[in-house]
């Protein structure tokens, strides 16, 4: 079996890796900093989802739009009005969460205690109406800020810095987000209400406020994501379906719910698309991704950071 | 959260069944209602009046390739228009079709939306609402579901835009033809003027890596590349396969600077290619010669002023008008006087050129019958087309037997036909 392995190539990319580990090949270097920086973005897509169905139990499949939204926001007011991507981040962050806020109100509370299929079908259906809304008014094609902020070089690997704030802004939202959930009192009862609804109801916590509040931040994060990938990467009204594929396996790769979850399970991903992507054939990498996947989904389907899991 | 969190037992499972249901319905969602123009039933084949022959154009007209799709569908209005009014399309100087007693013609358009299941729904809808002929579908899986109703249906199909080779070389369709080039056409045009182009400018070009996209259009462009470069000796350094689903093309770019080929080729679509140049920036390379083969990266205005100074000396293979014409300087004053934007969209040619071959059949057969424009289309020669290509004549596969797809050059953030010489419109600079 060994020998017919070896014979049809499928070792070849090991015997690659092997040989790159064993000279010290500084490509190694330069596809772990790819790989951290494509992770910190994948967590950073995936905050948003994990907020709102940790908090509300909803798979919000809007979240892809929403991040479009935010990158087509930041790109729209950094073209048209000059000014600086990195202050029209916070645009995106207030554009998304009063829309967040405003379809939580309109769309999901009126749903939020009927059978899944409502919700997943209105979140489905906002999606579909933010891309047609955007194709309508900024056409299908790529746009990007082209903008060109260097690189910096560590022991002969490139940094894009482009890539590198985006990182930083992942984990410090990260970290932001856990301080508001752990540090203040709307954390508080926001973790209430993860915890338990009816209990939440009972100690006095308005939970649909709180579920406003929790759909409003997450597509805030959502805003956030977009505003810092515009940074580096094109835009078109269909970018979200990427992340949020990539965002659903990260969430429940990391645990549903679970910030250290997303940031760890977005990292996982970057890595192994980064350097399966340079040693595995064509996108087999895919498979790697997808296959590691189901397997978690049998060995802890909890998930790396998800809680075990109890009957109300 | 989850730390302190408890989900009830189902949550996981109703999460996931969620996911998977949303992702049936997200599929399901891509086959709803295509905006298609088509207006009811007059009976395949047959005219919506007497004097009016329905052409029907079958593209995206929503959906992530509507830009192209929408220019594509006006450059068949466009070529209706010259035709009806005479003057403008050599053969055709009283307006209408002389052999049918001026009977003018008329385009019944139909969204696909880009997606493979609307191609043969749209296609389906155009015949019964009496198209004759049909043009489209620019992707290649959709002209296939297209392709196979119109076999069935027994209407010529002229596919303006889809290079996927299977098409025609699978299939044995009797009512199908291809105008522009497949991707064997492309890739070796690509692989005999590239090296030519660079090897008369005293450049080097002995070794070239491929980022090709990973579908049927970039395995089967990237298939012909690896025989047709080394026929031309150019060795393959590389080829590497990206998804269309990757954020970034850093590993390709990584791969790029680690092998430093002569050349890179880059097989793709806009986004890509925009991505592309992000990413050998962030690894502080860029190749001698970067290079395109069927892409809109350095044809495309919108994409080569996205990118920016990067893409500048650039070449890319791709079809055009053929620019030395007075003919072509019409069509560009006319399409923005017509539609109010200017015509920047490369694939309006063979849009073009394929309604002015189906005319010209109609022409010669005499008839509105879709058999009797069938075979025509078997035999016809069309010399007089405004696209860059010798006399447009169909293989008994359907190829045309002088599909071209000649090379340009971004200069001063300008698309320019560099070769062959007959269509060039400018000198390669180096």
């Amino acid at each position: 079996m060994l020998h017919l392995a070896v014979q049809s190539g499928v070792l070849e990319p090991l015997r690659e890796l092997f040989g790159d580990l064993i000279g010290l090949n500084p490509v190694l270097l330069q596809l772990l900093v790819f790989g951290l920086l494509l992770g910190g973005i994948y967590a950073l897509a995936a905050l948003g989802l994990t907020m709102i169905f940790g908090v509300m139990d909803i798979v919000n499949f809007a979240h892809g739009s929403f991040l479009v939204l935010g990158m087509f926001s930041s790109w729209w007011v950094s073209s048209t009005f000059g000014v600086s991507p990195f202050l029209t981040i916070i645009v995106s962050v207030v554009l998304l969460f009063v829309l967040g806020v405003a379809l939580s109100v309109l769309t999901i509370e009126p749903i939020i205690e009927k059978p899944e299929e409502n919700q997943f079908i209105v979140t489905l259906g906002i999606s579909f109406i933010i891309i047609a809304l955007l194709e309508i008014a900024f056409g299908a094609d790529s746009r990007s800020l082209g903008i060109q902020l260097g690189n910096y070089q560590v022991l002969g690997a490139s940094i894009p810095r482009a890539q590198l704030y985006a990182l930083v802004i992942a984990l410090l939202s990260i970290v932001a987000c856990w301080a508001f959930l752990y540090y203040t009192k709307l954390g508080r009862a926001l973790r209430a209400t993860a915890d338990n609804r009816d209990a939440a109801w009972y100690m006095g916590i308005n939970v649909p406020r709180i579920d406003h509040l929790t759909f409003g931040l997450g597509a805030a994060l959502a805003g956030l994501g977009g505003g810092a990938i515009v940074l580096f990467s094109p835009v078109d009204p269909f970018a979200g379906e990427t992340y949020l594929v990539k965002a659903f396996v990260i969430v429940v790769l990391g645990g549903l719910g679970s910030f250290p979850g997303a940031l760890v399970g977005g990292l996982v991903i970057g890595l192994i698309e980064v350097y399966g992507s340079y040693y595995l054939p064509g996108t087999v990498y895919e498979i790697v991704i997808f296959g590691m996947f189901v397997v978690l989904l049998y060995v802890k389907p909890t998930g790396l950071f998800g809680a075990e899991e109890v009957s109300r | 959260m989850a730390s302190d969190s408890n989900f009830t037992e189902t949550s996981r499972r109703r999460f996931i069944a969620t996911v998977g249901a949303g992702s049936l319905v997200g599929l399901a969602g891509c086959a709803g209602g295509g905006d298609n123009s088509t207006n009811g039933s007059n009976g395949g084949g047959s005219s919506s009046s007497s004097d009016e022959i329905v052409i029907g154009a079958n593209h995206p007209l929503s959906g992530d390739l509507s830009r192209a799709g929408s220019a594509m569908a006006r450059a068949v209005e466009l070529a209706v228009t010259h035709i009806n009014q005479g003057g403008v399309v050599p053969g055709f100087d009283d307006g209408g079709i002389p052999s049918l007693d001026g009977a003018t013609l008329t385009v019944e358009r139909g969204d696909n939306e880009g997606t493979q299941e609307l191609g043969g729904e749209v296609e389906q809808q155009l015949i019964e609402a009496g198209a004759v002929a049909i043009t489209g579908c620019y992707s290649s899986p959709v002209t296939l579901s297209a392709a196979q109703i119109a076999e069935r249906e027994q209407v010529p199909h002229l596919i303006d835009v889809s290079v996927a080779n299977r098409i025609l070389q699978e299939n044995q369709l009797e009512y199908v033809y291809r105008v522009s080039p497949n991707a064997t056409g492309f890739a070796q045009n690509y692989a005999e003027f590239m090296p030519e182009v660079a090897r008369s400018n005293d450049q080097t070009m002995d070794t070239a890596g491929i980022v090709y996209l990973d579908t049927a259009f970039g395995q089967s462009i990237n298939e012909t590349l690896q025989s047709a470069l080394p026929d031309n000796d150019v060795e393959i350094a590389f080829a590497d396969a990206y998804s269309a689903d990757q954020s970034n093309l850093d590993t390709e770019a990584t791969r790029a600077r680690e092998n430093d080929p002569d050349a890179i080729v880059f097989v793709g679509y806009g986004n890509g290619g925009i991505m592309l140049a992000n990413s050998l920036q962030n690894v502080d390379y860029r190749p001698s010669l970067l290079t395109g083969c069927s892409t809109p990266t350095f044809t495309s205005e919108q994409v080569i002023s996205e990118i920016g100074e990067f893409v500048e000396g650039g070449f890319g293979n791709n079809y055009d008008f053929d620019h030395t014409l007075d003919w072509t300087e019409t069509i560009f004053t006319d399409y923005e006087e017509e539609f109010g934007d200017p015509l920047q969209v490369i694939h309006t040619s063979m849009s073009y050129a394929s309604t002015i071959v189906i005319a010209n059949a109609i022409e010669e057969a005499g008839s509105t019958d879709p058999g009797d424009i069938q075979s025509a289309l078997q035999n016809i020669t069309v010399e007089d087309h405004p696209a860059a290509m010798g006399p447009i004549t169909f293989q008994d596969d359907g190829e045309n037997e002088n599909g071209l797809a000649p090379m340009h050059q971004v200069q001063d953030q300008e698309a320019n036909v560099v070769f062959p010489e007959e269509y060039a419109q400018t000198s390669p600079q180096f």
